[in-house]
Protein backbone atom coordinates (compact mmCIF):
# COMPACT_ATOMS: atom_id res chain seq x y z
CA UNK A 1 0.00 0.00 0.00
CA UNK A 2 2.39 2.29 1.30
CA UNK A 3 4.81 1.20 -2.01
CA UNK A 4 2.16 2.32 -4.42
CA UNK A 5 0.99 5.61 -3.43
CA UNK A 6 4.86 6.14 -3.41
CA UNK A 7 5.60 4.91 -6.85
CA UNK A 8 2.54 7.10 -8.03
CA UNK A 9 3.62 10.41 -7.00
CA UNK A 10 7.51 9.51 -8.16
CA UNK A 11 6.62 10.67 -11.66
CA UNK A 12 4.37 13.72 -11.05
CA UNK A 13 6.53 15.08 -8.49
CA UNK A 14 10.03 14.97 -10.75
CA UNK A 15 8.15 16.03 -13.70
CA UNK A 16 6.40 19.36 -11.48
CA UNK A 17 9.78 19.83 -10.08
CA UNK A 18 11.63 20.08 -13.31
CA UNK A 19 8.38 22.21 -14.44
CA UNK A 20 9.14 24.38 -11.24
CA UNK A 21 12.91 24.25 -12.33
CA UNK A 22 12.50 25.12 -15.73
CA UNK A 23 9.67 28.10 -15.36
CA UNK A 24 12.38 29.68 -12.82
CA UNK A 25 15.84 29.64 -14.98
CA UNK A 26 13.30 31.07 -17.47
CA UNK A 27 11.55 34.05 -15.28
CA UNK A 28 15.59 34.43 -13.48
CA UNK A 29 17.03 34.83 -16.90
CA UNK A 30 14.12 37.54 -18.41
CA UNK A 31 14.69 40.61 -15.92
CA UNK A 32 18.03 39.94 -16.45
CA UNK A 33 17.76 40.24 -20.36
CA UNK A 34 15.05 42.83 -20.49
CA UNK A 35 17.75 45.42 -18.43
CA UNK A 36 20.84 44.19 -20.55
CA UNK A 37 18.78 44.78 -23.82
CA UNK A 38 17.84 48.40 -22.61
CA UNK A 39 20.87 49.03 -21.68
CA UNK A 40 21.83 48.40 -25.64
CA UNK A 41 18.95 50.69 -26.11
CA UNK A 42 20.39 53.35 -23.81
CA UNK A 43 23.76 54.05 -25.09
CA UNK A 44 22.52 53.76 -28.72
CA UNK A 45 20.40 56.52 -27.44
CA UNK A 46 24.06 58.18 -26.12
CA UNK A 47 25.44 57.44 -29.24
CA UNK A 48 22.95 59.84 -31.44
CA UNK A 49 23.12 62.58 -28.78
CA UNK A 50 26.34 63.05 -29.52
CA UNK A 51 26.18 62.88 -33.29
CA UNK A 52 23.82 65.11 -33.03
CA UNK A 53 25.85 67.59 -30.87
CA UNK A 54 28.78 67.41 -33.38
CA UNK A 55 25.61 68.16 -35.90
CA UNK A 56 24.92 70.88 -33.61
CA UNK A 57 28.39 72.28 -33.79
CA UNK A 58 28.59 73.07 -38.08
CA UNK A 59 26.59 75.74 -38.25
CA UNK A 60 28.12 77.61 -36.04
CA UNK A 61 31.86 76.62 -37.34
CA UNK A 62 30.51 77.04 -41.00
CA UNK A 63 29.39 80.80 -40.00
CA UNK A 64 32.75 81.58 -38.09
CA UNK A 65 35.19 80.10 -40.97
CA UNK A 66 32.83 81.51 -43.67
CA UNK A 67 33.92 85.32 -41.91
CA UNK A 68 37.51 84.63 -43.06
CA UNK A 69 38.49 86.23 -46.10
CA UNK A 70 37.83 84.01 -49.26
CA UNK A 71 37.55 80.78 -47.74
CA UNK A 72 37.01 78.20 -49.89
CA UNK A 73 33.23 77.87 -50.63
CA UNK A 74 33.81 74.45 -52.06
CA UNK A 75 34.64 73.02 -48.73
CA UNK A 76 32.20 74.39 -46.65
CA UNK A 77 29.54 73.59 -49.12
CA UNK A 78 30.92 69.85 -48.79
CA UNK A 79 30.55 69.83 -44.99
CA UNK A 80 26.63 71.42 -44.88
CA UNK A 81 25.46 69.15 -47.33
CA UNK A 82 26.94 66.33 -45.19
CA UNK A 83 25.33 67.39 -42.40
CA UNK A 84 21.97 67.93 -43.67
CA UNK A 85 22.37 64.16 -45.01
CA UNK A 86 23.95 62.66 -41.60
CA UNK A 87 20.97 64.48 -39.18
CA UNK A 88 17.93 63.04 -41.75
CA UNK A 89 19.27 59.72 -41.05
CA UNK A 90 18.18 58.02 -37.57
CA UNK A 91 18.32 54.98 -35.87
CA UNK A 92 15.74 53.23 -34.24
CA UNK A 93 16.38 52.00 -30.89
CA UNK A 94 13.49 49.72 -30.98
CA UNK A 95 14.70 47.53 -33.58
CA UNK A 96 18.35 48.22 -33.71
CA UNK A 97 19.48 46.68 -36.99
CA UNK A 98 22.49 46.02 -38.62
CA UNK A 99 21.54 47.64 -41.55
CA UNK A 100 20.38 50.99 -40.22
CA UNK A 101 23.46 51.28 -38.35
CA UNK A 102 25.86 50.84 -40.89
CA UNK A 103 23.76 53.98 -43.50
CA UNK A 104 23.71 55.78 -40.12
CA UNK A 105 27.58 54.97 -39.58
CA UNK A 106 28.23 55.75 -43.46
CA UNK A 107 26.01 59.07 -43.06
CA UNK A 108 28.11 60.01 -40.03
CA UNK A 109 31.46 59.24 -41.37
CA UNK A 110 31.03 61.52 -44.39
CA UNK A 111 30.56 64.35 -42.21
CA UNK A 112 33.39 63.30 -40.22
CA UNK A 113 35.18 63.04 -43.11
CA UNK A 114 34.03 66.81 -44.32
CA UNK A 115 34.69 68.03 -41.13
CA UNK A 116 38.68 67.28 -40.68
CA UNK A 117 38.92 68.43 -44.60
CA UNK A 118 37.78 71.20 -43.58
CA UNK A 119 39.75 71.68 -40.35
CA UNK A 120 43.01 70.49 -42.84
CA UNK A 121 42.39 73.91 -44.64
CA UNK A 122 42.37 76.27 -41.80
CA UNK A 123 45.28 75.63 -40.83
CA UNK A 124 46.15 77.67 -44.04
CA UNK A 125 44.37 80.65 -42.85
CA UNK A 126 46.53 81.93 -39.82
CA UNK A 127 43.80 84.89 -38.92
CA UNK A 128 41.58 82.42 -38.85
CA UNK A 129 43.47 80.53 -36.09
CA UNK A 130 43.62 83.10 -34.15
CA UNK A 131 40.23 83.85 -33.09
CA UNK A 132 39.10 82.78 -30.21
CA UNK A 133 35.85 81.97 -30.53
CA UNK A 134 37.45 79.42 -33.51
CA UNK A 135 39.81 78.10 -31.10
CA UNK A 136 36.86 77.59 -28.47
CA UNK A 137 34.90 75.71 -31.34
CA UNK A 138 37.66 73.42 -32.30
CA UNK A 139 38.35 72.21 -28.95
CA UNK A 140 34.46 71.54 -28.65
CA UNK A 141 34.44 69.48 -31.65
CA UNK A 142 37.50 67.62 -30.38
CA UNK A 143 35.83 67.01 -27.42
CA UNK A 144 32.66 65.55 -29.54
CA UNK A 145 34.75 63.57 -31.64
CA UNK A 146 35.95 61.74 -27.81
CA UNK A 147 32.87 61.50 -26.57
CA UNK A 148 31.33 60.10 -30.00
CA UNK A 149 34.23 57.58 -29.62
CA UNK A 150 33.61 56.73 -25.95
CA UNK A 151 29.72 56.14 -26.14
CA UNK A 152 30.21 53.95 -29.48
CA UNK A 153 32.50 51.98 -27.60
CA UNK A 154 29.79 51.70 -24.67
CA UNK A 155 27.57 50.58 -27.34
CA UNK A 156 29.39 47.96 -28.33
CA UNK A 157 30.61 46.64 -24.85
CA UNK A 158 26.66 47.02 -23.91
CA UNK A 159 25.85 45.03 -26.96
CA UNK A 160 28.80 43.03 -26.80
CA UNK A 161 27.44 41.70 -22.93
CA UNK A 162 23.53 41.39 -24.19
CA UNK A 163 24.60 39.22 -27.23
CA UNK A 164 26.80 37.09 -24.82
CA UNK A 165 24.00 36.69 -22.63
CA UNK A 166 21.64 35.46 -25.40
CA UNK A 167 23.68 32.79 -26.06
CA UNK A 168 24.88 31.47 -22.79
CA UNK A 169 23.36 28.75 -21.06
CA UNK A 170 20.56 29.23 -19.41
CA UNK A 171 19.45 32.23 -20.63
CA UNK A 172 19.61 31.38 -23.92
CA UNK A 173 16.34 29.28 -23.76
CA UNK A 174 14.94 32.71 -22.41
CA UNK A 175 15.93 34.39 -25.20
CA UNK A 176 14.67 31.92 -27.56
CA UNK A 177 11.19 31.72 -25.95
CA UNK A 178 10.87 35.75 -26.06
CA UNK A 179 12.23 36.32 -28.96
CA UNK A 180 15.80 38.44 -27.52
CA UNK A 181 17.82 39.11 -30.97
CA UNK A 182 21.10 39.80 -31.48
CA UNK A 183 22.04 44.23 -31.67
CA UNK A 184 25.02 44.52 -34.24
CA UNK A 185 28.17 46.51 -33.74
CA UNK A 186 29.79 49.64 -34.42
CA UNK A 187 32.59 48.69 -36.99
CA UNK A 188 35.91 49.99 -36.84
CA UNK A 189 36.44 53.16 -39.41
CA UNK A 190 37.79 52.40 -42.47
CA UNK A 191 39.45 56.20 -41.97
CA UNK A 192 36.60 57.92 -43.16
CA UNK A 193 35.30 58.73 -39.68
CA UNK A 194 38.57 59.36 -38.39
CA UNK A 195 38.54 62.18 -35.84
CA UNK A 196 40.03 65.31 -37.51
CA UNK A 197 43.69 65.62 -36.57
CA UNK A 198 43.28 69.08 -34.83
CA UNK A 199 46.42 70.81 -34.20
CA UNK A 200 47.76 74.28 -31.79
CA UNK B 1 28.58 10.56 -9.12
CA UNK B 2 28.80 11.77 -12.31
CA UNK B 3 26.45 14.44 -11.98
CA UNK B 4 28.83 15.79 -8.99
CA UNK B 5 31.36 15.80 -11.80
CA UNK B 6 29.64 18.16 -13.77
CA UNK B 7 29.27 20.28 -11.25
CA UNK B 8 33.12 20.55 -10.44
CA UNK B 9 33.61 21.10 -14.63
CA UNK B 10 30.75 23.84 -14.68
CA UNK B 11 32.49 25.60 -11.55
CA UNK B 12 36.16 25.20 -12.97
CA UNK B 13 34.70 26.82 -16.15
CA UNK B 14 33.06 29.55 -14.29
CA UNK B 15 36.60 30.58 -12.65
CA UNK B 16 38.23 30.36 -15.58
CA UNK B 17 35.95 32.69 -17.16
CA UNK B 18 35.95 35.24 -14.51
CA UNK B 19 40.04 35.43 -14.14
CA UNK B 20 40.02 35.48 -18.06
CA UNK B 21 37.54 38.63 -18.01
CA UNK B 22 39.68 40.44 -15.14
CA UNK B 23 42.85 39.32 -17.52
CA UNK B 24 41.07 41.94 -20.11
CA UNK B 25 41.28 44.63 -18.21
CA UNK B 26 43.14 47.85 -18.34
CA UNK B 27 46.08 48.20 -16.55
CA UNK B 28 44.94 51.04 -14.56
CA UNK B 29 45.93 52.10 -11.39
CA UNK B 30 43.91 51.37 -8.63
CA UNK B 31 41.87 54.17 -6.55
CA UNK B 32 44.46 55.57 -4.24
CA UNK B 33 42.79 55.41 -0.80
CA UNK B 34 44.76 58.13 1.13
CA UNK B 35 44.96 60.89 -1.16
CA UNK B 36 43.06 62.17 -4.08
CA UNK B 37 46.42 63.56 -5.83
CA UNK B 38 48.93 60.66 -6.98
CA UNK B 39 52.27 61.10 -8.47
CA UNK B 40 53.84 57.88 -9.80
CA UNK B 41 57.10 60.12 -11.28
CA UNK B 42 58.13 61.30 -7.83
CA UNK B 43 57.85 65.30 -9.11
CA UNK B 44 55.98 66.46 -6.41
CA UNK B 45 57.17 66.81 -2.96
CA UNK B 46 55.00 65.51 0.16
CA UNK B 47 54.48 69.79 1.04
CA UNK B 48 53.32 69.72 -2.13
CA UNK B 49 51.43 66.86 -2.49
CA UNK B 50 49.29 67.84 0.74
CA UNK B 51 49.04 71.21 0.08
CA UNK B 52 47.02 70.06 -3.19
CA UNK B 53 45.27 67.22 -1.28
CA UNK B 54 43.79 70.43 0.99
CA UNK B 55 42.62 72.40 -1.67
CA UNK B 56 40.56 69.63 -3.09
CA UNK B 57 39.59 68.34 0.23
CA UNK B 58 38.18 71.87 0.90
CA UNK B 59 36.52 71.91 -2.32
CA UNK B 60 34.57 68.75 -1.69
CA UNK B 61 33.67 69.40 1.77
CA UNK B 62 32.08 72.93 0.40
CA UNK B 63 30.23 71.74 -2.85
CA UNK B 64 30.48 67.63 -2.58
CA UNK B 65 32.56 68.23 -6.33
CA UNK B 66 35.46 65.32 -6.36
CA UNK B 67 38.94 65.99 -7.99
CA UNK B 68 41.62 63.56 -8.71
CA UNK B 69 44.73 64.03 -9.96
CA UNK B 70 47.12 61.44 -11.67
CA UNK B 71 50.89 61.88 -12.97
CA UNK B 72 51.97 59.05 -14.90
CA UNK B 73 55.53 58.89 -16.10
CA UNK B 74 54.54 57.29 -20.04
CA UNK B 75 51.31 56.23 -21.89
CA UNK B 76 53.35 53.24 -23.35
CA UNK B 77 51.67 54.14 -27.05
CA UNK B 78 48.11 54.14 -25.16
CA UNK B 79 46.36 57.38 -26.03
CA UNK B 80 45.69 59.91 -23.09
CA UNK B 81 41.66 60.02 -24.06
CA UNK B 82 41.53 56.06 -23.84
CA UNK B 83 44.09 56.03 -20.67
CA UNK B 84 42.23 58.78 -18.45
CA UNK B 85 38.36 57.70 -19.10
CA UNK B 86 39.56 53.94 -18.31
CA UNK B 87 41.05 55.90 -14.84
CA UNK B 88 38.34 58.33 -14.20
CA UNK B 89 35.87 55.44 -14.36
CA UNK B 90 37.99 52.85 -12.44
CA UNK B 91 38.25 54.91 -9.56
CA UNK B 92 34.73 56.69 -10.34
CA UNK B 93 35.27 60.08 -9.27
CA UNK B 94 32.33 62.15 -8.26
CA UNK B 95 29.00 61.20 -6.17
CA UNK B 96 27.25 58.17 -8.03
CA UNK B 97 23.62 60.86 -7.93
CA UNK B 98 25.99 63.97 -8.94
CA UNK B 99 28.40 62.32 -11.70
CA UNK B 100 30.87 65.30 -10.05
CA UNK B 101 34.33 64.07 -10.51
CA UNK B 102 37.30 65.56 -12.31
CA UNK B 103 40.54 64.10 -13.18
CA UNK B 104 43.43 65.98 -14.01
CA UNK B 105 45.79 63.18 -15.79
CA UNK B 106 49.21 64.49 -16.88
CA UNK B 107 52.05 62.11 -18.60
CA UNK B 108 55.15 63.23 -17.92
CA UNK B 109 57.51 61.81 -20.19
CA UNK B 110 54.93 62.24 -23.23
CA UNK B 111 54.47 65.67 -22.29
CA UNK B 112 50.35 65.10 -22.72
CA UNK B 113 47.72 66.21 -20.24
CA UNK B 114 44.12 66.07 -20.01
CA UNK B 115 41.24 66.95 -17.78
CA UNK B 116 38.79 64.29 -17.83
CA UNK B 117 34.99 65.79 -16.70
CA UNK B 118 32.73 63.68 -15.36
CA UNK B 119 28.69 63.76 -16.95
CA UNK B 120 27.30 66.42 -14.10
CA UNK B 121 30.13 69.13 -14.32
CA UNK B 122 30.20 69.09 -18.65
CA UNK B 123 27.85 71.83 -18.55
CA UNK B 124 30.08 74.04 -15.67
CA UNK B 125 33.53 73.01 -17.34
CA UNK B 126 32.95 72.69 -20.49
CA UNK B 127 35.38 71.06 -23.58
CA UNK B 128 36.19 74.46 -24.57
CA UNK B 129 36.89 76.14 -21.01
CA UNK B 130 38.80 72.81 -20.06
CA UNK B 131 40.76 73.52 -23.16
CA UNK B 132 41.14 77.21 -22.33
CA UNK B 133 42.58 76.03 -18.86
CA UNK B 134 45.42 73.43 -20.18
CA UNK B 135 46.54 76.30 -22.77
CA UNK B 136 46.54 79.26 -20.46
CA UNK B 137 47.24 77.96 -16.93
CA UNK B 138 49.02 74.55 -17.11
CA UNK B 139 50.92 74.40 -20.03
CA UNK B 140 52.99 77.88 -20.26
CA UNK B 141 54.34 76.57 -16.04
CA UNK B 142 54.60 72.93 -17.45
CA UNK B 143 56.81 74.94 -20.36
CA UNK B 144 59.51 76.02 -17.82
CA UNK B 145 59.36 72.74 -15.41
CA UNK B 146 57.32 74.31 -12.98
CA UNK B 147 54.76 70.89 -12.25
CA UNK B 148 52.93 71.95 -8.98
CA UNK B 149 52.75 75.45 -10.46
CA UNK B 150 50.85 74.08 -13.35
CA UNK B 151 48.83 71.39 -11.75
CA UNK B 152 47.95 73.75 -8.86
CA UNK B 153 46.61 76.68 -10.51
CA UNK B 154 44.89 74.52 -12.98
CA UNK B 155 43.22 72.59 -10.07
CA UNK B 156 42.00 76.03 -9.08
CA UNK B 157 40.67 77.16 -11.85
CA UNK B 158 38.75 73.41 -12.42
CA UNK B 159 37.36 74.61 -8.91
CA UNK B 160 36.91 77.96 -10.09
CA UNK B 161 34.61 76.88 -12.98
CA UNK B 162 32.63 73.71 -11.00
CA UNK B 163 32.25 76.06 -7.62
CA UNK B 164 28.07 76.48 -7.55
CA UNK B 165 27.15 73.86 -9.39
CA UNK B 166 26.36 71.98 -6.53
CA UNK B 167 25.65 72.15 -2.54
CA UNK B 168 27.09 69.42 -0.23
CA UNK B 169 24.04 67.97 1.15
CA UNK B 170 25.67 65.64 3.55
CA UNK B 171 28.70 64.79 5.39
CA UNK B 172 31.50 63.69 2.37
CA UNK B 173 32.58 60.77 4.14
CA UNK B 174 29.65 58.41 2.55
CA UNK B 175 32.67 57.41 0.17
CA UNK B 176 33.20 53.85 -0.92
CA UNK B 177 35.40 52.91 1.79
CA UNK B 178 32.69 53.01 4.14
CA UNK B 179 30.28 51.21 2.04
CA UNK B 180 33.01 48.24 1.82
CA UNK B 181 33.35 48.45 5.64
CA UNK B 182 29.56 47.92 6.23
CA UNK B 183 29.63 44.82 3.63
CA UNK B 184 32.45 43.14 5.71
CA UNK B 185 30.76 43.89 8.56
CA UNK B 186 27.97 42.41 7.57
CA UNK B 187 29.48 39.45 5.98
CA UNK B 188 31.52 38.37 9.61
CA UNK B 189 28.16 39.11 11.32
CA UNK B 190 25.34 37.06 9.37
CA UNK B 191 27.14 33.32 9.65
CA UNK B 192 27.30 34.40 13.45
CA UNK B 193 23.66 34.95 13.86
CA UNK B 194 22.52 32.45 11.85
CA UNK B 195 24.36 30.10 13.77
CA UNK B 196 23.31 30.63 17.32
CA UNK B 197 19.74 30.45 15.85
CA UNK B 198 20.43 27.11 13.56
CA UNK B 199 22.41 25.53 16.38
CA UNK B 200 19.57 25.99 19.09
CA UNK B 201 16.86 24.66 16.53
CA UNK B 202 15.98 21.44 16.63
CA UNK B 203 16.11 20.48 13.16
CA UNK B 204 19.15 19.58 11.59
CA UNK B 205 17.78 20.65 7.96
CA UNK B 206 16.15 23.85 8.31
CA UNK B 207 19.93 25.49 7.41
CA UNK B 208 19.52 23.34 4.57
CA UNK B 209 16.68 24.60 2.80
CA UNK B 210 17.13 28.46 4.05
CA UNK B 211 19.97 27.57 2.02
CA UNK B 212 18.05 26.80 -0.93
CA UNK B 213 15.71 29.84 -0.07
CA UNK B 214 18.67 31.78 0.11
CA UNK B 215 19.45 30.05 -3.50
CA UNK B 216 16.64 30.86 -5.37
CA UNK B 217 16.62 34.81 -4.62
CA UNK B 218 20.75 34.98 -4.98
CA UNK B 219 20.49 32.90 -8.21
CA UNK B 220 17.59 34.72 -9.53
CA UNK B 221 19.72 38.25 -9.16
CA UNK B 222 22.95 36.82 -10.71
CA UNK B 223 21.88 34.27 -13.21
CA UNK B 224 23.20 31.23 -12.16
CA UNK B 225 19.96 29.57 -10.47
CA UNK B 226 20.88 25.75 -10.45
CA UNK B 227 24.32 26.18 -9.11
CA UNK B 228 23.32 28.72 -6.80
CA UNK B 229 19.97 26.54 -4.89
CA UNK B 230 22.45 23.67 -4.92
CA UNK B 231 25.81 25.27 -3.92
CA UNK B 232 23.66 27.09 -0.90
CA UNK B 233 21.04 24.70 0.11
CA UNK B 234 24.33 21.98 0.62
CA UNK B 235 26.15 25.16 2.15
CA UNK B 236 23.51 25.50 4.48
CA UNK B 237 22.71 21.88 4.93
CA UNK B 238 25.90 21.15 6.03
CA UNK B 239 26.23 24.78 8.25
CA UNK B 240 23.17 23.35 10.27
CA UNK B 241 24.16 20.07 10.76
CA UNK B 242 27.84 21.04 12.06
CA UNK B 243 26.77 24.04 14.39
CA UNK B 244 23.14 21.67 15.58
CA UNK B 245 26.04 19.06 16.60
CA UNK B 246 28.30 21.18 18.13
CA UNK B 247 25.59 22.76 20.66
CA UNK B 248 23.90 19.14 21.18
CA UNK B 249 27.22 17.86 21.89
CA UNK B 250 28.55 20.38 24.17
CA UNK B 251 25.31 20.92 26.23
CA UNK B 252 25.18 17.38 26.95
CA UNK B 253 28.46 17.46 27.84
CA UNK B 254 27.40 20.00 31.02
CA UNK B 255 29.53 22.62 28.79
CA UNK B 256 28.02 26.19 27.85
CA UNK B 257 27.35 26.18 24.06
CA UNK B 258 30.53 27.90 22.09
CA UNK B 259 31.23 31.42 22.26
CA UNK B 260 29.08 31.72 18.45
CA UNK B 261 26.05 30.36 19.44
CA UNK B 262 25.72 32.21 23.13
CA UNK B 263 23.64 34.63 22.03
CA UNK B 264 26.07 37.71 23.25
CA UNK B 265 27.02 39.28 19.86
CA UNK B 266 29.39 41.94 19.95
CA UNK B 267 27.80 44.46 17.45
CA UNK B 268 28.83 47.91 17.23
CA UNK B 269 28.98 50.37 13.95
CA UNK B 270 31.95 50.44 11.63
CA UNK B 271 33.13 54.27 10.53
CA UNK B 272 34.04 54.77 7.48
CA UNK B 273 38.01 54.08 7.32
CA UNK B 274 41.07 56.98 7.41
CA UNK B 275 42.65 59.09 4.29
CA UNK B 276 40.21 61.13 2.02
CA UNK B 277 36.71 59.44 2.29
CA UNK B 278 37.30 57.21 -1.27
CA UNK B 279 35.39 58.41 -4.33
CA UNK B 280 31.42 57.98 -4.92
CA UNK B 281 31.42 55.82 -8.62
CA UNK B 282 30.89 59.20 -10.70
CA UNK B 283 30.59 58.15 -14.19
CA UNK B 284 32.15 59.68 -17.47
CA UNK B 285 31.30 60.28 -20.79
CA UNK B 286 34.27 61.60 -22.61
CA UNK B 287 33.83 64.76 -21.39
CA UNK B 288 36.87 67.57 -20.68
CA UNK B 289 39.86 68.26 -23.48
CA UNK B 290 43.77 67.33 -23.80
CA UNK B 291 46.52 69.24 -24.53
CA UNK B 292 50.47 69.42 -24.70
CA UNK B 293 53.31 70.48 -23.68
Amino acid sequence: MNKTTQSKWLIPGIIGGVLLLFILIVVGGYNGLVTKRENVRKSLANVQTQYQRRSDLVPNLVSTVKGAANFEQDTLTKVVEARSKATSIQVDPNKISAEQLKTYQAAQGELGGALSRLLAITENYPQLKAVQGFQDLQVQLEGTENRIAVARKDFNDASNTYNTSIQKFPTNITASIFGFKEFPYFQADAGADKAPAVKF
Amino acid sequence: MRFSKRIVSIVSACIVLFASQSALALAVPKAPTTSPVVDQTNTLTPTQLSSLAGTIAAERTASSNQIAVLMVSSLEGQSIEDFSIAVAREWGIGTKEKNNGVLLVIAKDDRKLRIEVGYGLEGALTDAQSGRIIKNDITPKFKTGDYYGGISSGVNKIIQSIHGEYVSSDSPSRGGIGNYADLFFFVLFIPIWLGSILARSKSWWAGGLLGILVGIVVGLLFKVLIMAILGLGLLGFLFDWVVSNNYKDRTSRGLSPAWWAGGSTRGGGSSGGGGFGGFGGGGFGGGGSSGSW
